[in-house]
């Protein structure tokens, strides 16, 4: 499967110019989509988890 | 020359991940719990949602133009206060303002939107005028207002509505309860508003780029304060219809709301980064943050399981609005 594109280092925007929630985003750049994907995966699972667990102990 | 399929179920999957594990579980819920598939229990899901909804509306305009809005909550609990003080029963015995005489349920809701979109224009005019960045000014708004709400309230927690205050909330035409009527009318004036007017445009231009939007000659400052007076009357008309539905208001009322409403918009695909959001999915926002906490009621589960299902919710939509920024840009 091909992997997402994402942008050269010159492309990026100047960070002063960037809003509070941008600049925080911007911390994540260099993160790869696999383990954001992944950490999306393990948050639903752990909802999942968490549902069956609620309805367990009632 | 073949024509590449642009629909991808996995794509598909991962960006609705929160809907499809909801519509799931409501379709568990319903086979599992009894009289989940009712009109009783649709009509209250469309009440629960109703505020709400108004709310996120309010609160879409500020997250489009790279903003917030986080005394959304503590308005709505001054409006709820307010409203209740002015529609107190004439003939209950502890009526908060024993000298006011019966006030219309219409001019308590205009009074009450007029001093919550004063409110909201103030925030505006922070934000725009001083420059000081939405997160800061509307978080020292939501203190300052609910230091307000105490001193009016005197900390008391207020009922004994009349008739005609709770019948607002608790009535209905041809089954339909009339809280929907006043979410149905703010979602087309807010479709109307976004889509078809130069303030809608230029709240998007704002948000795709600030700098690049003043330079077209889009009125950034006048359109900012449009924005949160506007978000601040929502706030408004929420709290008078919160306070008719709960039959009492205190300080209390309220809280967390803002939290709630951003949740939605984020889960609705409304971008923290501004520039993208849609009515549409405001409300599937709304209603699938509404439907988690009636499936989970219905199955018995304690509520602190439910704060952690909602806390989770919120992670995950954040987490996939941080992806579609990191895969667009």
């Amino acid at each position: 499967m091909d992997e997402e594109k994402r942008p050269r280092e010159s492309d990026r925007p100047d960070r002063s110019q960037l809003t509070g929630i941008e600049n925080f985003y911007e911390n994540f750049r260099k993160v790869p989509l696999k383990y954001l994907d992944l950490f999306i995966g393990l948050c639903v699972a752990a909802l999942v988890l968490v549902i069956a667990l609620g309805i367990l102990n009632r | 020359m073949e024509k590449k399929s642009s629909f991808n179920v996995v794509k598909f999957m991962s960006d609705n991940a929160i809907i499809l594990l909801v519509l799931l579980l409501a379709l568990f819920t319903g086979l599992t719990s009894k009289n989940f598939f009712t009109t009783r229990n649709f009509s209250n899901l469309v009440i629960n949602m109703s505020p709400r909804f108004i709310i996120a509306c309010g609160v879409s305009g500020c997250l489009i133009t790279k903003g917030t809005d986080l005394s959304a909550g503590r308005q709505v609990g001054l409006a709820a206060c307010l409203s209740a003080m002015l529609l107190q029963s004439v003939d209950y015995s502890a009526r908060m303002l024993p000298w006011l005489p019966d006030v219309p349920v219409w001019a308590a809701l205009i009074a009450v939107v007029v001093v919550m979109g004063i409110i909201g224009a103030i925030n505006g005019c922070v934000i725009a005028f001083l420059k000081v960045p939405p997160f800061i000014a509307t978080l020292g708004m939501q203190t300052i207002v609910y230091g307000a709400c105490q001193i009016i309230t005197n900390n008391q927690p207020m009922g004994g509505f009349k008739s005609s205050y709770s019948n607002v909330a608790l009535g209905s035409f041809m089954k339909i309860p009339y809280l929907a009527f006043f979410a149905v009318a703010v979602g087309a004036y807010f479709l109307f508003l976004y889509n078809k007017t130069r303030h809608g445009k230029y709240m998007y231009a704002i948000g795709g780029n600030e700098s690049a939007a003043q330079v077209a000659g889009v009125n950034v400052v006048a359109t900012l304060i449009r924005i949160y007076l506007l978000a601040g009357m929502m706030y408004g008309l929420a709290g008078f219809l919160v306070g008719a539905k709960a039959g009492g208001a205190s300080t209390a009322t309220g809280f967390g709301y803002e939290l709630e409403a951003i949740a939605a918009c984020t889960i609705g695909g409304v971008s923290a980064n501004g520039g993208v959001g849609r009515v549409s999915g405001i409300l599937v926002g709304v209603l699938v943050f509404e439907a988690l906490k009636i499936c989970l009621q219905f199955l018995g589960v304690d509520p602190a399981y439910t704060f952690i299902a909602q806390g989770l919710v919120i992670i995950v939509a954040v987490a996939l609005d941080l992806r579609k920024y990191l895969a667009k840009k």
